[in-house]
């Protein structure tokens, strides 16, 4: 293909930029917006006074922001750490079953076509705590009846435990067709050489999959970072704000509370974290050669 | 000797693969169940799985209460039209990209998806005031634009990966043969990315289907989709808990009906090509 890059090559810009103008557009409009209004004190329709810091000082002074992103932080690094070995222990017995394979797969990724917002529902018919199917069999078998969302000690596991059931199949599907693509004979060779199934998982596959579940890993906390529908639909934040979240946050701050400067702090903090962490990802990403 | 302990850890492995697989699948399960469950059983203690008088009623209600089927007609056209826009924008830029890549080609593309980072609830007042200064609050054609726009990053992504597949010596033939830039795209590429492009489109649907933030802060009634449907059923504890059961399986059904007999490109979508 490089002699393709002749004088004759077509001029390829008209076929890239509308994407680039369009989603350029709806990036920096908002960024724009967001900093201005972080800056500001704005209320709908109203005038807006020039508040300098303030917003982000009384964001400081008030520790609930700080609560929603201890919070977030420990959903999203929960969430996580347990839908990557679930979803790994997953994908090895995968790569055994033989006989209905197809219908295996289907039913790991069917919570995934679910929405946000019905999820929610369902489980929170599910871990009713008095009508719900979980606690009648927690019952029956002499187990304790957990208050699974309205105990401020239980509510974010149960979150952590929703999220795992909705999105496991994500890291299921992404490491199962990983292993499917790696190479027999390393494998063979580490067999011949007597190496048991721990150290082959290890010391060849745990390696050899290493920029897959980087990716991945990335892929699942920027998303969990960016919970919603989850807490709002389950909790809403509560109880005693034991499962508060940066984004019900932030909306709770600009919807029921009219507070748009503080909520753009948020916004701007919030934004600038996951930032770092997709940064930090490309500098891991180059400096071990990049997923290509 | 060996040979048998693999036999019996393989039987032992499958067994509990399968296990977890129907735990995965029993909510749903169980939703669907209890949607067909008259309000008195599906509280019942001790819950009843299958011997409850069974009952569409619930399903007339929910009906009756919200018309399921305008919402049904809205959650299509939006996820549709925004999956026919965000190709008609991304099949030009992914192919570019692909098979005439430049020095900043990964840049661009990474750039495209870190797009994606942005926290809705943080762009929600801006695009909220935008709208209403347009008139597109409540409106199919804005919920349409703005699904095209959270998704464009990753219909681009996901096109450059297949095209980046397709071997460059057959467009070298084509232009040989004196095709068009366009007839290049049109009759040689586009046929054989058909497969990379209809997974692309099957995991779009999906997205824009279950997009419940937008969907829900940028329609009242009129453009309003299922998820606006499904988010009116927030009720008091243990009461019409069938009803809410019927309403989230009209919500979710479809979907999981069209991803269930599509479940090969929906694999391949997801993992971005990476499955044959």
């Amino acid at each position: 293909m490089a002699q393709d890059i002749a004088p004759s090559q077509p001029n390829l810009w008209p076929y890239i930029l509308p994407t680039v103008l369009v989603l350029g557009g709806v990036t920096l409009y908002p960024i724009a917006t967001v900093l201005w209004m972080s800056l500001h004190d704005w209320t709908w329709g109203g005038d807006s006074i020039f508040s300098d810091v303030k917003n982000y000082r009384l964001l400081w002074l008030k520790g609930s922001f700080l609560i929603a992103l201890l919070n977030t932080v420990t959903f999203a690094i929960s969430a996580v750490l347990v839908e990557l070995v679930l979803g790994m222990i997953l994908a090895l017995a995968a790569n055994r079953v033989t006989r209905g394979a197809g219908l295996f797969r289907v039913l790991m990724i069917l919570p995934l076509m679910v929405s946000g917002i019905a999820v929610s529902l369902v489980w929170k018919v599910l871990l009713d705590p008095t009508f719900g199917v979980i606690n009648a069999a927690l019952g029956a078998i002499g187990l304790p009846e957990p208050n699974w969302l309205g105990s401020t000690t239980a509510a974010m596991p149960s979150l952590v435990m929703v999220e795992t059931w909705w999105q496991t199949g994500f890291v299921f599907i992404i490491l199962a067709a990983a292993l499917k693509s790696l190479p027999e004979e390393p494998f063979e060779a580490a067999r011949l050489e007597g190496a048991n199934g721990w150290q082959m998982f290890r010391y060849l596959t745990l390696p050899m999959l290493r920029p897959v579940i980087v990716t991945v890993v990335v892929f699942r906390l920027i998303d969990t970072l960016k919970v919603f529908d989850l807490v709002f639909g389950l909790t809403g934040g509560g109880p005693l704000r034991a499962t508060e979240a940066v984004q019900t946050l932030t909306y709770q701050t600009a919807f029921k509370f009219s507070n748009f400067g503080e909520a753009a702090a948020i916004v701007v903090i919030f934004s600038a974290l996951i930032f770092a962490i997709c940064a930090a990802y490309g500098a891991l990403d180059r400096r071990t050669g990049g997923a290509e | 000797m060996a040979r048998h302990v693999t036999t019996q850890r393989r039987a032992i492995n499958t067994a509990a693969a399968w296990t977890v697989a129907l735990i995965l699948f029993f909510p749903i399960l169980w939703t669907v169940l209890t949607s067909f469950k008259p309000e008195a059983q599906a509280v019942a203690s001790p819950p009843i799985f299958l011997g409850f008088d069974w009952t569409l009623q619930n399903y007339v209600d929910v009906n009756e209460q919200r018309e399921y089927f305008r919402y049904f007609v809205n959650s299509i056209i939006i996820a549709l039209g925004s999956t026919a826009l965000g190709l008609a924008l991304a099949v030009p830029a992914a192919w570019s990209m692909a098979f005439v890549p430049g020095r900043k080609t990964k840049d661009l593309l990474m750039w495209m998806l870190s797009t994606k980072m942005m926290p809705a609830v943080g762009v929600l007042v801006p695009i909220y005031l935008l709208f209403k200064t347009l008139g597109l609050l409540d409106t199919r054609i804005g919920l349409v634009i703005v699904l095209t726009l959270m998704n464009l990053p990753i219909i681009v992504w996901m096109l450059y990966t297949y095209f980046k597949e397709i071997p460059g010596e057959i467009l070298e033939a084509a232009r040989m043969d004196g095709a068009s830039l366009k007839a290049e795209i049109l009759h040689v590429l586009t046929p054989m990315a058909v497969p990379g492009i209809a997974s692309t489109v099957l995991l779009n649907i999906i997205l824009a289907w279950n997009e419940a933030f937008w969907t829900i802060n940028l329609t009242v009634t009129d453009a309003a989709p299922l998820t606006k449907f499904i988010s009116g059923f927030s009720s008091p504890q243990g009461l019409f808990y069938a009803k809410l059961s019927a309403a989230s399986t009209m919500a979710i059904a479809p979907i999981l009906i069209m991803g269930w007999f599509s479940q090969k490109q929906l694999v391949r979508g997801l993992t971005f090509g990476a499955v044959k």
